[in-house]
């Protein structure tokens, strides 16, 4: 049979390969592979051994290790053999319901190019978990695809290494050039987000991902820098400014339905009035939410949030209002 | 698959043998779905892993794989093999185990749990376990362990978990709801098609409606009770999901403000910007319902000035002064 070299006939070969040399704990020789598969390799002894070593990068680069055997004492090489202990996962165990979160967290990296790895990741994990194959999950979710610079800033991450972009704030005509020390990459209400140390700054930083301009690039050496180890990223999210503690705000009957959503606790004052006790929360933002139901919605304390909320409504009324 | 490498298909045949192992009882057509192949791609695989026996070996030295039909327990290789046809693997050799997960892919996995679990909340433990496992891969390798604020289990999980039991079983829901452009809750029947997910909990439900007799897409966030429901699903066959996401605009809201307000206006949808970038604002955007965009308008007053149309100013002028009296 002469040599095959089709994609379909290579993979047979690889896999071939690999379970002869997987086969008893004896390393085999180059003259026994070639011997004994015959019917992969060209019959040309350069060209054998070319496509050998080939072969043998292959299986290395998908996690294969194979391990050259020498002989102790004139240290010649005797063969090959598969290192099944090294090159299997068996450190960890997934239960079923594990692998099925790991299946749907694969599903959010669809549309990127990270998509076919991750998804070879998570097959891994389902190899081991096992458990129900949940087919209508393909059909009932559909996941918006992340952003660009999320593949680049994970890798970053998790090597260490700093990364540049260009990044354009709202209220400037033109965007600036940053170098970041990432510590989070994040998601919060649809929106995307890095957290890291500004290095011209010195400071930590927020970034939303729509707003860098071009690519992300890596800026140093894996290692380069430590992330501080408590990182408070809800507080860095939530941004400057002074955050409310348990606000509370009356509220008609039948109106401001998102202030009751968000309330911990709901009393009925009487037959026209409710009492939202909202949780802690940044003090402006929370003045514009109760300022947009009008008279619907009454500060009763604090009174810094009932001046906030009134100065928002002073602004609103065309500045006819007397203060 | 003619553009597939030779080493992306070992790549397969590695995770195939010990998913087979970890799944018995799976049939071809299921098998190929999860692996994204066609069930002739999944057939062709099978039966090349099987071929893999050399001269010199001995019996179960060799994979071997067999379909069994459904119909009798009885090995059917040299019959007909159709997609419902089960798979059996007699023997694995060695190949039980996966190859290890690369870091590099641990730590995109754990990043994508760690926003699964905004969208789902802390109801689904295996999050935070799998994500455990997943950060200790491999010795020497860093992944980084948290890339969210944890603790935060959102209210809504629970509307989510229902919203994937109704789509899971075929059950209608019954939901209140808040709808964005309305100040007011309603209850409706709903019958869940897809739930589509956005990172950071934005997550919305396409759905036939029974009320508005069409699909019609639901944010979640803005569901505050949903309930499975015994109903019959009544929806026709054939539907038409292009209008789901309704852009029913019903005015265009003007505004003008300094240049340090254009965080206010960032990310409305449809949102146009007629001054350059860096001066002052001069834009506008459409708004769905008088009443939103008054709710808007109000809230962004000490940052930005609607400047039309003439009867949304007057509107927001005399909800201000109401406010202020009251």
């Amino acid at each position: 049979m002469s040599a095959q070299t089709t994609a379909e006939d290579k993979a047979v070969r690889l896999f071939t390969l690999l379970v002869l040399l997987s086969a008893g704990r004896r390393p085999k020789t180059r003259a026994e592979v070639f011997e004994r598969m015959t019917a992969f390799y060209p019959p040309g002894r350069e060209a054998r051994e070319r496509m050998f070593e080939r072969d043998k990068d292959d299986l290395r680069n998908i996690g294969v290790v194979i391990e050259a055997i020498e002989d102790v004492e004139n240290e010649e090489l005797i063969g090959y053999r598969v290192n099944y202990q090294q090159t299997q996962e068996r450190g960890i165990s997934f239960t079923p319901e594990e692998s099925l979160a790991v299946s749907l967290a694969a599903r959010l990296w669809e549309g990127t190019r990270a998509a076919a790895s991750v998804e070879h990741a998570a097959l891994q994990v389902d190899a081991i978990g096992g458990g129900p194959v949940e087919t209508w999950l393909e059909q009932a979710l559909r996941f918006t695809p992340m952003p660009e610079p999320v593949e680049l800033l994970t890798e970053a991450m998790r090597s260490r290494s700093r990364v540049e972009f260009s990044y354009l704030k709202p209220a400037d005509a033109t965007p600036a050039r940053r170098e970041i020390e990432p510590w989070s990459v994040t998601a919060l209400a649809g929106r995307w987000y890095l957290l890291g140390l500004d290095t011209a700054a010195a400071a930590g930083k927020t970034f939303r991902l729509d707003r860098i301009v071009g690519p992300v690039t890596v800026a140093s050496a894996p290692g380069a820098y430590s992330p501080p180890p408590n990182v408070d990223v809800a507080a860095m999210l939530q941004g400057p400014g002074d955050a409310v503690e348990t606000p509370i705000v009356l509220v008609r009957r039948g109106t401001c339905h998102r202030l009751r959503q968000d309330s911990v606790a709901i009393e009925q004052v009487d037959a026209q009035w409710d009492r939202c006790t909202l949780p802690a929360r940044n003090e402006q933002r929370l003045a514009r939410l109760i300022a947009g139901y009008g008279a619907d919605a009454k500060v009763a304390e604090p009174v810094t949030l009932r001046a906030q909320v009134r100065s928002i409504l002073e602004a609103a009324s065309g500045g006819q209002h007397a203060h | 698959m003619p553009t597939e490498s030779a080493v992306a298909r070992v790549q397969r045949f590695l995770v195939l043998l010990p998913w087979l192992k970890a799944h018995p009882g799976v049939t071809i057509k299921e098998a190929a779905a999860h692996f994204g192949i066609t069930t002739s791609q999944l057939v062709q695989d099978l039966r090349d892993l099987g071929s893999t026996e050399l001269p010199g070996m001995h019996p179960g030295e060799s994979i071997n794989i067999e379909f069994w039909s459904t119909d009798s327990a009885e090995d059917d290789t040299d019959v007909h093999v159709d997609d419902d046809c089960t798979i059996v693997v007699i023997e694995s050799l060695q190949f039980d185990r996966p190859t290890r997960i690369a870091a590099a892919e641990a730590a995109r996995l754990v990043l994508a749990l760690d926003v699964l679990e905004t969208m789902v909340g802390s109801g689904f433990t295996a999050i935070p376990t799998a994500r455990a496992k997943l950060t200790t891969i491999g010795p020497g390798e860093t992944v980084p362990g948290q890339f969210l604020p944890r603790g935060k289990a959102p209210s809504r999980s629970a509307v989510v978990a229902t919203v994937m039991q109704s789509l899971a079983t075929g059950h209608c829901l019954t939901i209140d709801y808040l709808p964005d452009g309305r100040d007011e809750v309603s209850t409706r029947i709903i019958e869940p098609l897809e739930l589509i997910v956005e990172a950071g909990g934005l997550e919305r439900v396409d759905a036939w409606c029974r009320r508005a007799e069409e699909v019609r897409s639901f944010r979640v966030d803005r569901i505050l009770r949903a309930d499975l429901s015994d109903e019959e699903p009544r929806r026709p066959d054939v539907l038409d999901r292009a209008g789901a996401l309704q852009d029913s605009a019903a005015l265009r809201v003007h505004v003008t403000g300094p240049a340090s307000s254009a965080w206010a206006i960032d990310g409305l949808p449809g949102c146009v910007v007629q001054s350059p970038a860096g001066a002052p604002i001069i834009a506008s955007f459409p708004a769905g319902s008088m009443e939103w965009a008054v709710r808007w308008a109000l809230s962004h007053a000490d940052v930005l000035t609607v400047t039309g149309p003439e009867d949304l100013v007057a509107h927001i002028r005399s909800r201000a002064r109401d406010a202020l009296e009251s």
